[in-house]
């Protein structure tokens, strides 16, 4: 058994990139990155806007 | 930073949203060069690995993104995944935790590779058993949108979590 990182980092990785290239592509509508992004810009106003992390 | 990134589309979301420097690592070497590619105008810096070992310094990124990657790890590696994630995030950064939502473990043959499993759980779990993760936030949504799925292995959830520094998480006495 080669295991599942060494075929990742050989073949598997390559051919799920390709298999999924297409819809990650088509991903425009919702995503979990847009929550991910409304999270950190609502405590950025929750803190008056002061150093918090990157953003501020 | 984000583990399993592709081709680093999130990170470019991030990027455009913050201005902020971002880099992903992604077992895909054919993923990192077309991500490095695509946005080589932006802050983006793809490397090609796995979570197992991250190249980054120790306390190093604000917030760390496991989306959809530790599903696919070998059970060998995946405590080495969690302690890298850890070492590399700054005290008071955030953990976001976003892959299926198990109530119960669950492992899945791959119709791609016979040797190459999936395993559904609780992701954010592990850093949870430590007092100083701290779940700051929680959706629950399913991959056709933003709603809940009746069926429990499709439901998907964004977790976030705060790092508490040592001294706040334990206390004295």
């Amino acid at each position: 058994m080669m295991g599942a990182k060494n075929i990742f980092l050989t073949t598997e990785g390559d051919a799920w990139y390709r298999r999924n290239r297409e819809k990650l592509e088509e991903e425009s509508g919702f995503s979990a990155v847009d929550l991910m992004i409304d999270f950190l810009n609502r405590q950025k106003k929750s803190l008056g806007g002061g150093k918090w992390l990157f953003v501020g | 930073m984000e583990i399993g990134c592709s081709y680093g589309y999130n990170l470019a979301k991030f990027c455009e949203s913050f201005s902020c420097q971002c880099y992903g690592i992604e077992p895909s070497k054919e993923a990192v060069e077309d991500g490095n590619r695509r946005y080589k105008d932006l802050p983006i810096q793809l490397t090609q690995g796995t979570g197992d070992l991250l190249p980054y310094e120790a306390e190093s990124m604000d917030v760390v993104i496991m989306g959809f990657c530790m599903l696919w790890m070998e059970r060998k590696d995946i405590l080495q995944a969690y302690a890298q994630a850890d070492r590399v995030l700054k005290t008071n950064g955030i953990m976001m935790v976003y892959d299926f939502d198990a109530k119960m473990p669950y492992l899945r043959d791959n119709i791609h590779n016979r040797e190459v499993f999936t395993y559904k759980m609780d992701y954010a779990q592990p850093f949870m058993a430590f007092p100083n993760y701290y779940l700051m936030d929680k959706t629950v949504f399913c991959h056709m949108g933003n709603f809940f799925d009746k069926r429990i292995q499709e439901r998907i959830s964004l977790q976030i979590l705060y790092k508490e520094s040592l001294e706040d998480a334990y206390r004295k006495g």
